[in-house]
């Protein structure tokens, strides 16, 4: 009740004070003497060049204000429509999640099979039963061969227990002798592999008419296509990232346009008082901004839970395969890009339902 | 300040509007437009505010031919028009101060220029202590009240009003054109566009006459 009563009190009071002070010599009668003054043939033109000049004079500190007022509003409208918001922005995010999810795991294989690469061999499979003597001879001769970097021998006894311990069975008992031929793995030098599937071919032929080579077994061929699939998979992932952010586009001008036709009074009643286009926009531009920022906020979170999700499954699969190599997984930089990129989608979303609906609106 | 010349707007269903008007209202002046509805004034005011362009003939204000305005002059010249609506056309998301504040918010002033300037307007229509509220919590009068405020805090040089009493009783109409009157002496011009004859024969000013897109009476 006091505090009712106070603030009432005095406002009337200072009301008519000023009332009477503005009657007196307040800024309506100021600019009647200033008319007075004024001579009548001056007035048409003046007027107009004193507001062009003043809009633009204080344009500076009154656009600087109208940012401020429209990142304020922008984000009050964001909190009043909750749910509607964060459904756009959801969408966003997983507009941007999914393609970033392909991407990482692309970039994962590409590292991990251009380690495999590295690590080919070339099996050269010698005539069952060939002597030690012979196997030397076929080794001198591997050793001379230009483009290898390396070799090693699998006898037919270390063959032989190799196979038992990684088969588990006795099967290979059943025959008299060991079936099992010598093997020499020939590791080719890395420069040769710029172009590994012909130069490993080379080898091979080559590694093939040595006496006493059975057959040689070039183990390129997987890593081949598995490559392949990867660059596939790296414009598949393209591709739905593009689709995906054109929804996201789409998803966001449709917000704005809503947006715009609830706020139609606002923007005729702006219109008819002398508001540009640009300073109608704005608002309209900063809800997209903020639907990007929130879509932003999502799908990072979601990316680096899913990450966190799945690292204890990777880090084993990397461990079975006795790879050290790390895994891949975002940087800064990725998110960094993962926001500017959602920002700029949003943004163009929102430019889109601007550009196309606010020029309809018009005061009646 | 507001000159007709041999003006004559024809719509696109074939319609027309306004037939060969001409007339000049100088700077300073106050005038009445009238006329039964669809006789035409609410298609002067919207080619006044160059809402429309005309089919035939000019409208030049302040000496200057409207049509000839790029679209994006538009703005800048509706900034020197203050326009009162019958339905006060006042936004309900936002106080009294920040409704009148809004033309000078585009205009780009500093605040303490709005200020100064929405407060001094809120004063000269009476409603100064209601800055704070909410529009939609005024009666109809106040709210006409504060789109004139909103109407006149630019300082325009022309000063049109689509029936500006249209829902109001005679007192309050009348306040309202003695409010018109205030702007009038300081040297805005004022054009009103009612049907109220009472208040218009009591008011004894110039009065245009429009009958189907016809203007029979000036004077």
């Amino acid at each position: 009740m006091i505090r009712d009563s106070k603030p009432k009190q005095p406002s009337p009071k200072s009301g008519a004070v000023r009332k009477g002070a503005t009657l007196k010599g307040g800024s309506q009668p100021r600019k009647a003497t200033k008319n007075a003054t004024s001579e009548k043939t001056k007035r048409p033109k003046k007027p107009k060049q004193k507001s062009l000049k003043s809009a633009n004079a204080s344009n500076a500190s009154g656009l600087l204000k109208h940012h401020r007022d429209c990142i304020q509003s922008s984000l009050t409208r964001i909190r009043l429509t909750k749910l509607a918001s964060l459904m756009t922005s959801s969408l966003v995010a997983v507009s941007l999640t999914l393609p970033m999810l392909l991407l990482l795991v692309v970039s994962n294989l590409q590292v991990l099979s251009a380690g495999w690469q590295n690590q080919l061999s070339v099996s050269v499979y010698l005539d069952v039963g060939l002597s030690d003597a012979s196997v030397a001879g076929v080794e001198r001769e591997i050793q001379q061969m230009p483009g290898v970097s390396s070799q090693e021998l699998i006898t037919p006894d270390q063959g032989l227990a190799d196979f038992k311990s990684f088969a588990g069975s006795d099967l290979l008992s059943l025959f008299d002798q060991n079936p099992l031929p010598a093997v020499i793995e020939v590791v080719p030098l890395a420069e040769h592999l710029e172009n590994p599937q012909f130069a490993l071919n080379q080898l091979a032929l080559k590694l093939k008419a040595i006496d006493g080579v059975e057959d040689v077994a070039v183990d390129l061929q997987w890593v081949e296509r598995l490559l392949n699939y990867v660059s596939l998979a790296e414009r598949f992932a393209w591709l739905v990232g593009f689709l995906l952010a054109l929804a996201a586009v789409l998803a966001i001008s449709n917000s704005i346009r809503l947006e715009i036709e609830n706020r139609r009074q606002e923007i005729v009643v702006i219109k008819l008082v002398g508001g540009t286009d640009s300073f109608i926009r704005l608002p309209f531009l900063y809800s997209g901004f903020w639907y990007g920022v929130l879509g932003a906020v999502i799908a990072s979170v979601c990316l680096i839970l899913i990450s966190v999700w799945l690292s204890p499954i990777v880090s084993d699969l990397l461990f079975l395969y006795s790879s050290d190599i790390d895994v891949v997984y975002f940087g800064f930089s990725d998110l960094l890009g993962l926001f500017s990129f959602s920002v700029l989608i949003s943004v163009l979303g929102a430019w889109l339902a601007v550009y196309r609906h606010l020029g309809e609106i018009e005061p009646e | 300040m507001i000159k007709f010349e041999q003006v004559t707007k024809r719509y696109d269903s074939g319609q027309e509007a306004l037939s060969n008007v001409s007339f000049h209202i100088n700077r300073g002046d106050m005038a009445f437009l009238t006329g039964h509805s669809g006789a035409g004034k609410s298609t002067l005011l919207k080619l006044i505010m160059r809402m429309e362009t005309p089919t035939v003939g000019n409208v030049m204000i302040a000496g200057q031919n409207i049509a000839q305005l790029d679209r994006k002059d538009i703005p800048f010249y509706r900034r020197h028009i203050g326009v009162v609506f019958q339905n006060h056309q006042l936004l309900f998301d936002r106080s009294v101060f920040e409704n009148v504040a809004l033309p000078m918010r585009i205009s780009g002033s500093n605040e303490l220029e709005i200020g100064k300037r929405v407060r001094a307007a809120l004063d000269k229509v009476g409603l100064l202590h209601k800055e704070k509220s909410n529009p939609i919590a005024l009666s109809t009068g106040e709210q006409q009240r504060i789109g004139i405020a909103r109407a006149v805090v630019n300082k325009p040089a022309l000063l049109l009003a689509d029936e500006p009493t249209g829902n109001l009783d005679p007192e309050l109409s009348e306040e309202i054109m003695n409010l018109f009157r205030d702007f009038q002496q300081v040297g805005v011009t004022v054009l009103i566009a009612s049907h109220d004859h009472e208040l218009i024969q009591s008011m004894s000013l110039p009065v245009m006459t429009l009958a189907s897109g016809e203007l029979v009476s000036f004077g």
